[in-house]
């Protein structure tokens, strides 16, 4: 196994040296490069410039075995005499090898080349893909061949980590101290929304990354401020259905069906335009459905302490004067003797009870008689 | 993680006063003083509760008069607070209450004060006693049911042979004070000592009996135990979350009266405890001391 | 290891036992008992299977530890649940109060003695107990003599009582409010009065009795729709009212005779005749319906009448019996909650005017979202609301009853609210003279009360210094 196998490898080494300048591209076996030249039509992949696919000998073609191949220069015409000699010799000694070491050499070759075919398969970055799944993770330690073998001449990898991370955090520090101040020069004053603007738009958008959901709007308003009546409003709520909130009295309606954000924005105003026509309709105002408002549940624990409450000058001083008057009460009370007290009370009242006799423990029989003092 | 943190935090104060810096620099020097003042007045303002409270006026270098604390009180006003004082139980007069609304607290503050002490000793030894899988707040409902009962119940005929503690007052006037109510009949039935078992001392595998003393706390523990043990042997006469407390009331009520089993208990501790007084000068108990 | 030993026994010949007896019968790897052909033997009894059984030898047996349950006499039937309703009226350990006073005819409805504390008759109190105005969950045992505190309120409810008897009116008006705010106890003072004022007054205690299906029911034949009667109930009522009003129903007599009674009943028979009438449950029923029909005669010259209940909102709903088909009966379809709620409703009127009140409960109620919704409409209604103005139903929701809304369409409603902080302060000072409130009732403790108990909800205030842990 071992002789016929570095036989071989002599032979494809004289070989090598001595073939033309221009390279077979034969497929080895053991390579993850992906063959292009394999593919017909596909020119642009040829890799030495200005060579055209019919100059190059062997393409398209791929070898089982060495047998195969020595014979295909003795075939060519192009082969000088001297290549076709060598290529009489080694396929000589190449019949020499018996048989079945060349059965286990082919299949050993095809079993390398069904197991390279998903390595040497091309791998491609989709332009579009979910945020940043395509990226590589830069903390992930790659290769992995002498990674555990400590020369004695650095830290160790914990250390590393560890140092990295500080970097990180000063990276952080640095830009929270010199870039961030910068964003000052993008504030802009609050202005609040005008008469006119009734709708209140909200975009999202994930900083130039691609997410499905960065074509959503959604626009928010409150009926009242369209110029509608009582009964066209309550027309506008019962079309806008369950987008309608009846504690903040404000419809909310969003549109992500379209590929754009200002397509789907157009949409949403094409459709409050139309709702605002269907509401001023006056064939049918919907007088005889009631307002549904079943889908909006209030939230629970809303504390709100009732507006009497609320401590005002007037309301201090109003305490005030209860306090002096309770205690204004109790004063006259106490002095015409009119204060109840609960424990002075209970005192009383025992003391008007009749006395009862208190129950001395006497031991049954006759008294003992008294002992003569001992002197 | 929290290095992040820090140096995070760090960095946003350092940016925060890398903002605020320029805006104190620019300040004027009077103006500073000038805010300083009008904090310390808006603080005092609403320190006092009787003055109306106005904000500070926008005008920073003008202070409106009616902004100054009021320090001329009427006359009728000094009385009634004088009165007040009286009131809550405090002299006029001291030092130490003049200035402050509701006077100093006594020091130390008194354990009822305290959020933890709210109850009396006994009755909040008693409520946790009557706990069962840390259900305090329903302990303490039953606590309740067992004095309301107690005020109820008629007046408790004494038994001269079983006498109550010293402390006790007239029975009549038991039931008009619940707790002391609870209190004498734990007292008078809480036993002074316990036997303490020694194993295999006393020679041929039997244990020997030691005599030991109970602090108040034991004392009143035991005793409440032993009630307990009663009311649980007791039968319900009605249905309903008010049973058991009932049951625990009317032992209670048996034991002021002398009726109850628990006093066989206590003579019987008592009496053991007189036998084998001996034991406490036993010498295979000097060699484990 | 073992192998080559293995290997050897493999190699010996199997021995001529197994192959005489496994190797014709059975395959040879099964693990299926032999079973064929075995030779049958005769069934021969085993002397010593009968003593020890199959397995021979000692056997352990774990006997069940003997609890003795019923140590001493259990209860007898009903005797717990009397127990547990019994209402104690009176507190011997109490101290008597010098300055509480009886009340009298005229008190209730004098302005002047709200905020006051006044106390029972024993005549009253017996016919309130009678009519079991008392509940076990109020602290009547407290006292020495049961009391009540007069409140503005009271007195509002028992001047219209008074005002619409006197123009032969009839009252009707839902006492409601929060928990434990005293709503049963407005009731008592009504019926106080009632009785005080030589009132016959029907009370029924609990309407959830009425409903849950805990009393016999029967068809009351040739009504349209079907009608129910409790016969069981009828009894207990006609005695709870013969022992309360016995001396206004010995005064006045019948004006009509009633032929469908079986007894003998003639024109000029005293009342209390008629309610003797009913012994048994099984005529209780007729007994109680020719009462109202004497009670509710035009031609008649009555006394006022007060109809009062508790618990409204069990009998604003569907009761749990059953119809004939199996269907629920609407509480509505029961006779006495008919009658209840031809009064309520104002389709029949006492002629010589009188009241019927009813009280909401909040501790034992089921929902009634119809009434709930009637009773805020009719109090908006009070406030001064315009009609549109009113609580609106959810348009969208299915549980209402047109019934009940019917019954409460133009009742009035009375929210009971807290007690004011005098009124807290009378009563408080009525507990300390009683020594049960162990502190001097001076406004700094009532008002710290008062706030404890929810802005003076009197329960609550009974429970923060009556019934509490801390005796100060």
């Amino acid at each position: 196994m071992a002789s016929t196998a570095n036989s071989l490898r002599l032979c494809l080494r004289t070989s090598r040296q001595t073939s033309s300048a221009v390279s077979p591209l034969l497929r080895r076996a053991l390579s993850t490069t992906t063959a292009r030249c394999g593919m017909p039509g596909n020119t642009s992949y040829l890799t030495p410039t200005g060579v055209t696919k019919s100059e190059i000998p062997f393409y398209n073609q791929t070898f089982q075995d060495p047998s195969e191949y020595l014979q295909t220069v003795l075939k060519d015409a192009s082969a000088s005499p001297r290549d076709k000699q060598r290529a009489q010799q080694m396929l000589k000694a190449w019949e020499e090898i018996p048989i079945d070491q060349k059965r286990e050499l082919q299949q050993l070759t095809k079993d390398a080349q069904n197991e390279m075919v998903p390595l040497r398969r091309h791998m491609r970055t989709r332009p579009t893909q979910f945020w940043s799944a395509h990226e590589q993770d830069p903390d992930l330690i790659t290769d992995e061949i002498g990674e555990d073998d400590f020369e004695e001449d650095d830290i160790m990898a914990g250390a590393h980590g560890k140092l990295e991370e500080h970097r990180e955090y000063r990276e952080y520090a640095r830009i929270a101290v010199w870039e961030m101040p910068l964003l000052a020069n993008f504030a802009k004053k609050f202005e609040p929304p005008a008469e006119g603007e009734v709708l209140r738009f909200r975009y999202t958008s994930y900083m130039g990354e691609f997410h499905p959901a960065d074509r959503k709007v959604v626009v928010e308003f409150c009926p009242r401020d369209l110029d509608l009546t009582e009964a066209q409003q309550l027309k506008l709520c019962k079309l806008a259905g369950s987008r309608y909130n009846p504690e903040k009295e404000t419809i909310k309606m969003s549109c992500e069906r379209f590929e754009h954000q200002a397509q789907n924005k157009r949409y949403l105003g094409d459709l409050i335009a139309k709702m605002i026509t269907t509401a001023k309709d006056p064939t049918d105002t919907f007088e005889d459905i009631p307002l549904d408002t079943r889908h909006y549940k209030k939230k629970k624990n809303q504390i709100s302490f009732p507006k009497e409450w609320y401590m005002t000058p007037e309301r201090k001083a109003e305490l005030e004067a209860q306090r002096k008057r309770s205690l204004m009460i109790d004063t006259q009370k106490r002095a015409r003797h009119e204060l109840v007290d609960g424990v002075q009370m209970i005192e009383a009242g025992i003391a008007e009870m009749e006395p009862v006799e208190e129950l001395v423990a006497v031991k049954r029989g006759k008294a003992p008689a008294a002992r003569p003092l001992r002197r | 993680m929290p290095p992040r943190l820090n140096i995070l935090s760090s960095a946003c104060k350092a940016l925060a006063r890398g903002v605020t810096r320029p805006v104190t620099v620019a300040a004027a020097p009077h103006q500073q003083q000038q805010n300083a003042f009008l904090m310390a007045a808006a603080r005092r303002f609403s320190d006092n509760t009787t003055s109306p409270t106005t904000p500070p006026g926008q005008d920073d270098s003008v202070l409106h008069p009616s902004m100054f604390p009021q320090n001329q009180q009427s006359d009728h006003q000094i009385a009634l607070s004088k009165l007040e004082m009286v009131a809550y139980g405090l002299n006029p007069f001291d030092v130490s209450v003049d200035g402050h609304k509701f006077g100093l607290p006594e020091l130390p503050i008194p354990s009822e004060m305290h959020k933890s002490y709210r109850y009396d000793a006994v009755v909040n030894l008693m409520t946790k006693l009557l706990m069962k899988d840390g259900k305090l707040a329903k302990a303490q409902r039953d606590m309740t049911l067992i004095l309301a009962y107690l005020r109820k119940a008629s007046t408790p005929k004494l038994n001269p042979a079983r006498p109550l503690v010293g402390y006790a007052p007239a029975p009549e006037f038991l039931p008009l004070d619940p707790v002391m109510y609870l209190r004498v009949a734990i007292d008078s039935v809480a036993p002074l000592i316990k036997i303490r078992h020694f194993k295999g001392m006393a020679g041929g595998g039997r244990a020997l009996e030691v005599p030991a003393p109970l602090a108040e706390r034991q004392r009143r523990r035991t005793a409440f135990g032993w009630i307990l043990d009663a009311a649980a042997k007791k039968k319900s006469k009605g249905s309903g979350r008010t049973m058991f407390p009932h049951r625990v009331a009317e032992e209670i009520v048996a034991v002021v009266e002398g009726k109850s089993s628990v006093w066989d208990k206590r003579f019987e501790v008592h009496k053991r405890g007189t036998a084998v007084r001996a034991n406490l000068n036993d010498f295979r108990l000097k060699t484990l001391m | 290891m073992s192998a080559p030993n293995c290997l050897r026994c493999l190699g010996r010949r199997p021995s001529t036992a197994t192959t005489v007896t496994a190797a014709g019968r059975c395959a040879p790897f099964s693990t299926t008992a032999v079973n064929g052909n075995v030779p049958m033997r005769a069934k021969t009894p085993n002397p010593m299977a009968k003593e020890i059984g199959f397995r021979s030898g000692a056997r352990l047996t774990i006997k069940k530890k003997k609890v003795n349950h019923n140590e001493g006499k259990a209860p007898a039937p009903g005797e717990r649940k009397a127990y547990r309703k019994k209402i104690v009226l009176s507190n011997d350990n109490a101290l008597p109060v010098p300055w509480l006073k009886n009340m009298n005819a005229e008190h209730l409805a004098s302005p002047q003695s709200a905020g006051k504390v006044l106390s029972l008759p024993s005549e009253l109190q017996d016919q309130l107990r009678a009519s079991e105005a008392f509940q076990p969950s109020q602290n009547w045992g407290f006292f020495r003599k049961p009391s009540t505190l007069v409140r503005t309120e009271t007195v509002d409810l028992v001047t219209r009582m008074q005002d619409s008897a006197s123009e032969k009116k009839t009252l009707r008006l839902v006492v409601t409010g929060s928990k434990l705010v005293g709503k049963s106890t407005m009731l008592l003072q009504a019926m106080a009065h009632a009785y005080l004022n030589g009132w016959i007054v029907i009370h029924i205690p609990d309407a959830q009795e009425l409903v849950n299906a805990s009393t016999e029911y029967g068809r009351i034949p040739e009504t349209e729709p079907t009608q129910y009667m409790q016969p069981a109930y009828a009894l207990k009522l006609l005695q709870a009212i013969k022992k309360a009003n016995e001396k206004v129903l010995a005064k006045i007599n019948t004006v009509s005779s009633h032929p469908e009674l079986p007894q003998n009943i003639p024109v000029n028979t005293p009342l209390l005749t008629l309610v003797n009438a009913a012994k048994e449950a099984e005529g209780a029923w007729p007994v109680f319906h020719a009462l109202w029909s004497e009670l509710t005669n035009p031609n008649a010259n009555r006394p006022p009448v007060l109809f009062s209940l508790d618990g409204l909102s069990h009998i604003m709903k569907m009761s749990e019996y059953r119809s004939p088909s199996f269907e629920l009966i609407h509480a509505h379809d029961l006779a006495f909650v008919r009658l209840f709620n031809d009064v309520l409703s104002g389709n029949l009127k006492f002629p010589n005017g009188g009241a019927v009140l009813a009280s909401t409960s909040r501790s034992n109620a089921p929902r009634s979202p119809s009434m709930e919704i009637s009773l805020a409409q009719r109090k908006a209604e009070q406030a001064g609301a315009a009609p549109e103005e009113l609580p609106k139903k959810e348009p969208y929701f299915k549980g209402y009853d047109d019934r009940v809304e019917a019954v409460l369409k133009s009742v009035e409603v009375m929210e009971v609210k807290g007690l004011t902080k005098p009124e807290a302060r009378s009563i408080m000072e009525y507990w300390a003279a009683s020594g049960m409130l162990r502190a001097a009732v001076d406004e700094r403790t009532v008002s710290e009360k008062w706030t404890l108990a929810g802005n003076g909800v009197l329960g609550e205030l009974e429970r923060a210094s009556l019934l509490t842990m801390k005796y100060f």
